[in-house]
């Protein structure tokens, strides 16, 4: 069996008496599309934050190709391929959008204070670089625009669409996206789940995406980890997930009698 | 020493002499704005101790003329001296910043009022051999000897050397906050935590901006305490570090120009208010009447006055966020109404 | 000095810290804001209360002593708590509630702003010459003054200038432990002007105490309204969380106006006696203590009142006992460096914790 690209092993988050994640395992391999469901106040988001490090586990492990991560800080853990998006907007937004996208990307170069004080030739050559790749990427996600444009004022579907394409300046192998499509109307959503796809067979990402929209989530991944109440209560393919008794249980409340 | 500019001096009237020294002022806090533009604007970061790496910055600096004074050429040594200052000011900004920046808000800006309070007390406390206590430290002239007939010549000479140190300083903080590392900054700036977990080391761009930030106060020192002649702890008190803040909130976070336009406005008025009731003024000082000297004497209530009105009416100071021609843009865009339709 | 003179030392200024370091906790944790004039309320309220005491003449009323030294002292403790109430309602009023919603910065710098107004208009009035500090005194009538004076024993005229003004003569006719001169007693019984008093002075180890007996007094009482009463529930609601509270109905104003009050009030007491126990009052005044105490908050944890108190302690013997152990380790001037002390000693605590000793960590909800 091959190593997993990543996995987190029997992960458990504690705010003082509340365990909000209690042992949760998950594991994601080159290339999946996997969902991460659950009601509301089920952990999912905390269990990205675990993942990225944004908040430190009170047990368990985070591994990353069979290495373990747990303790590395999270921009470590970005550096080695994580991205991530966030369910609120995080936008830097006194920047302009080609900004947000070029403050992440980095090359095989990079300039440094020095470079950037006295414009020397190597940021000439970094700007020209991450400058080119930024705009590729607001123009993959259709937004080149609003280059110029101050993120604060952007439209919000741009926005989303411009958190989707700052994490990809990582060039990450694994994208997190958070509740993706919130607050879409049916077609931007049929629009981002054909842009999802894409981007996995485009740019050999693997995808681990926290959604509430069901139609959204049983279309586009190919297997469903399901939380409730902080624990991993069914994991399987979209069917298999749909029939599950607890899971219906989860979200409907248990069946009555008749 | 020397110079062949000497013939010069007798031709700077009383106009000369005030506009030369009101520009040197207004130079050493640009140069303390700017650098505090790049802590508290660009970088969001709250420091309160700015004086302290001005402090660091004259005295280190002072302390180098000293012991090598006569042994290098005027300008040499001056050039030297600020490098120095700048590199114990530089030093202490790593120094206070690793540990520091990491706190929040509000604690950082009282660790690093602690800092400066720290810097301004030991160089009371030691031994007034080593730093002249409060009684002061001289600095020996490096450029000319300061005589009646020399005097405009000397406000000339340090009225060149702080206009292009402020030149190269607002020309230096526009590049970095244009380029990678300055991009990287503002998004630790505006948002610290998805910057990091977008790959940005946080605590890394901060501290190489307070490093830079404290460099450049020194700088500000060194060409302070030379052109001053002497230097005492009472003249880095926080009361500086307010009229620091207020260049930069003035002139708005995060604008060169505003920063630029502010010193000036504040120093000029400052310096303006001391010749009211004068008869003979210099030109492009208005005659104001005698009995606003009370001004001149409440001029540090005046300062706190400003403060208060302007974050209560216009936080946002005088250009805001943005610079110069983009504020001359706007405000053409708004008289021609027809334009703006695009 | 012994070593528990020292220790009363820290602990009295200690106090004094607390009392103004609980100010500066409860307007932080209401609307985050450091009330960097804070130190310039406690400074007005020394001022208050030695105009209170010299001049209100509650020392004259008739009554056995000493009581109407008792009197005189309660009234002018809570005078100066009003007063500097009073001040502090108003600068939220007219300077901090309009930035409120501006941002951290621009709060911050109207405080700092109100701070050196208040600081240089008390310097233009009063000028920068200290003034002697309040001092309690028990009057005496010519015909019932004890047989030997139990302090030194000063007539006090009032002076009428040629220019229209007052002033106040004061002659010493006795010292302590002695009785007053027949001849005296026949002068003045001639001139029929003037009072005649003996200052109640109290040693600086008495006022230490006093203060101490004070904190046990005021934190318990705080401590009863802020987990008790209604007030008390609505402040901890607005620090949790301004918009809920809103929601919630509570009055948001009223509840910032009635912590400025009662954090101020806490500070023009702590003034006073600050003033009477280090024998004088000046516009700096409450510069440097208000740093320490502030300091002493944020040792303590800014937000907590617990922690106000204990930070206070904590630094005020650290800044007494300290420098005593550093001079026995052989390092002279130690006590110049008091207050650089007190600074390093912040910024040690915020390096191991980062939010204060009893601080709340700030978990950001990512």
């Amino acid at each position: 069996m091959t190593t997993p690209l990543f996995a987190v092993e029997c992960v458990r988050k504690c705010y003082g008496g509340l365990t909000a994640v209690c042992d949760v395992s998950l594991e994601l391999a080159e290339g999946d599309l996997v969902g991460l469901i659950g009601p509301n106040g089920a952990g999912k988001t905390t269990c990205f934050n675990l993942i990225t490090g944004a908040d430190t586990c009170s047990a368990g492990r985070v591994l990353w190709e069979g290495r373990n991560v747990t303790s590395l800080p999270d921009f470590r853990r970005a550096r080695l391929g994580l991205a991530r998006t966030f369910q609120n907007i995080r936008l830097w937004a006194d920047m302009t959008a080609l900004d947000n996208v070029r403050a992440v990307c980095r090359g095989s170069e990079e300039a440094g204070w020095i470079d950037g004080l006295l414009r020397t030739p190597r940021h000439h050559r970094v700007e020209r670089l991450v400058t080119g790749k930024s705009l590729a990427l607001l123009a993959r996600l259709g937004i080149e625009r609003f280059a110029d444009t101050r993120a604060g004022d952007l439209p919000y579907g741009p926005q989303r669409k411009l958190e989707i394409a700052r994490a990809l300046a990582l060039e990450p192998r694994v994208l997190l996206l958070d509740e993706p499509a919130a607050g879409m109307n049916p077609a931007e959503k049929t629009d981002l789940m054909r842009m999802v796809e894409g981007l996995r067979r485009d740019l050999g990402l693997t995808i681990l995406l926290i959604e509430h929209d069901m139609r959204f989530v049983m279309g586009i991944c190919e297997r469903i980890y399901v939380l409730d109440h902080g624990e991993r209560i069914a994991h399987g393919t979209p069917a298999e997930i749909r029939r599950d008794p607890k899971v219906i249980a989860a979200y409907l409340g248990t069946e009555s009698p008749c | 020493m020397d110079l062949p500019w000497l013939p010069l001096a007798l031709t700077l009237g009383p106009t000369g002499l005030w506009w030369s020294h009101l520009l040197v002022t207004v130079g050493v806090y640009a140069l303390l704005g700017l650098s505090l533009n790049l802590i508290n604007g660009y970088g969001r970061m709250f420091s309160l101790g700015h004086h302290g790496f001005w402090a660091l910055g004259a005295y280190a600096a002072a302390l180098f003329t000293r012991s090598y004074e006569g042994e290098l050429p005027g300008p040499v040594l001056l050039a030297l001296s600020a490098f120095f200052g700048m590199g114990v000011a530089a030093l202490g900004g790593l120094a206070i910043g690793i540990p520091c920046l990491r706190l929040k808000g509000d604690y950082l800006a009282v660790a690093t009022l602690g800092f400066a309070e720290i810097v301004r007390i030991s160089i009371q406390n030691l031994p007034e051999g080593l730093l002249g206590g409060n009684i002061g430290l001289s600095v020996p002239r490096v450029l000319m000897e300061v005589e009646p007939a020399t005097r405009g010549t000397f406000l000339l000479a340090w009225c060149a050397i702080l206009l292009a140190c402020v030149a190269v300083v607002a020309l230096l903080v526009r590049n970095v906050v244009r380029s990678a590392r300055g991009r990287t900054l503002l998004a630790v700036a505006q948002d610290e935590t998805a910057a990091g977990l977008l790959g940005i080391n946080p605590t890394r761009a901060k501290v190489a901006t307070f490093v830079l930030g404290s460099a450049l106060a020194g700088l500000a020192g060194a060409l302070y305490a030379h052109y001053q002649g002497t230097i005492a702890p009472q003249e880095f008190t926080f009361l500086e570090m307010v009229k620091m803040l207020l260049v930069v909130v003035l002139g708005g976070l995060g604008s060169i120009s505003g920063c630029l336009v502010a010193a000036f406005l504040l120093i000029y008025i400052e310096q303006a208010l001391q010749l009211a009731g004068q008869e003979t003024l210099p030109l492009g000082v208005p005659p104001l009447p005698a009995s606003w000297t009370w001004l001149a004497q409440w001029w540090s209530v005046v300062y706190a006055l400003i403060l208060v009105l302007l974050m209560v009416f216009r936080p946002r100071g005088i250009f805001g966020p943005r610079e110069l021609p983009e504020v001359l843009r706007a405000w053409w865009r708004r008289r021609r109404p027809g334009e703006a339709a695009r | 000095m012994l070593l528990d003179d020292y220790l009363l030392n820290g602990l009295g200024l200690g106090a004094i810290y607390a009392f103004i370091a609980l100010g500066y906790t409860m307007v932080y944790g209401i609307i985050r804001l450091i009330n960097f004039a804070h130190g310039e309320v406690f400074m007005v309220g020394a001022y208050l209360g030695m105009f209170a005491l010299r001049d209100l003449g509650l020392e004259r009323l008739p009554l056995p002593q000493p009581w109407p030294v008792i009197v005189s002292i309660v009234t002018t403790l809570l005078l100066a708590g009003l007063g500097a109430g009073l001040l502090a309602v108003v600068i939220e009023r007219l300077a901090y509630r309009p930035v409120r919603r501006a941002g951290r910065i621009a709060a911050l710098l109207t405080a700092v702003g109100i701070s050196l107004l208040l600081q240089n208009v008390m310097l233009r009035v009063f000028t920068a010459t200290p003034r002697a500090g309040p001092v309690a005194r028990e009057w005496y009538a010519l015909d019932d003054l004890p047989e030997v004076a139990p302090n030194d024993l000063y007539v006090d005229r009032l002076l009428h200038l040629t220019d229209g003004s007052t002033a106040h003569d004061t002659e010493m006719v006795a010292a302590q432990g002695a009785a007053l001169p027949p001849q005296t007693r026949e002068r003045l019984a001639a001139e029929g002007e003037g009072g005649l008093y003996a200052k109640a002075e109290f040693s600086k180890r008495e006022h230490q105490v006093f203060v101490l007996v004070l904190l046990c007094l005021f934190a318990p009482a705080l401590w009863f309204l802020v987990k008790r009463t209604r007030m008390g529930k609505a402040m901890r609601a607005v620090s949790e969380d301004q918009d809920a509270a809103r929601l919630m109905g509570i009055p948001i104003d009223r509840v910032v106006t009635a912590t400025f009050f009662l954090g101020a009030f806490v500070a023009g007491v702590g003034g006073v006696v600050y003033s009477a126990t280090y024998g004088k009052v000046e516009p700096m005044l409450g510069f440097l203590p208000g740093i320490k105490a502030f300091v002493a908050a944020v040792i303590g944890g800014i937000g907590s009142i617990p922690g106000a108190l204990l930070g206070g302690l904590l630094l005020g013997v650290t800044e007494a006992l300290l420098p005593l152990g550093l001079r026995a380790l052989g390092w002279q001037e130690a006590f110049g460096w008091t207050d650089a002390i007190a600074f390093a000693f912040l910024i040690l605590v915020l390096l191991v914790k980062p939010t204060g000793l009893l601080g709340v960590p700030f978990k950001e909800k990512v």
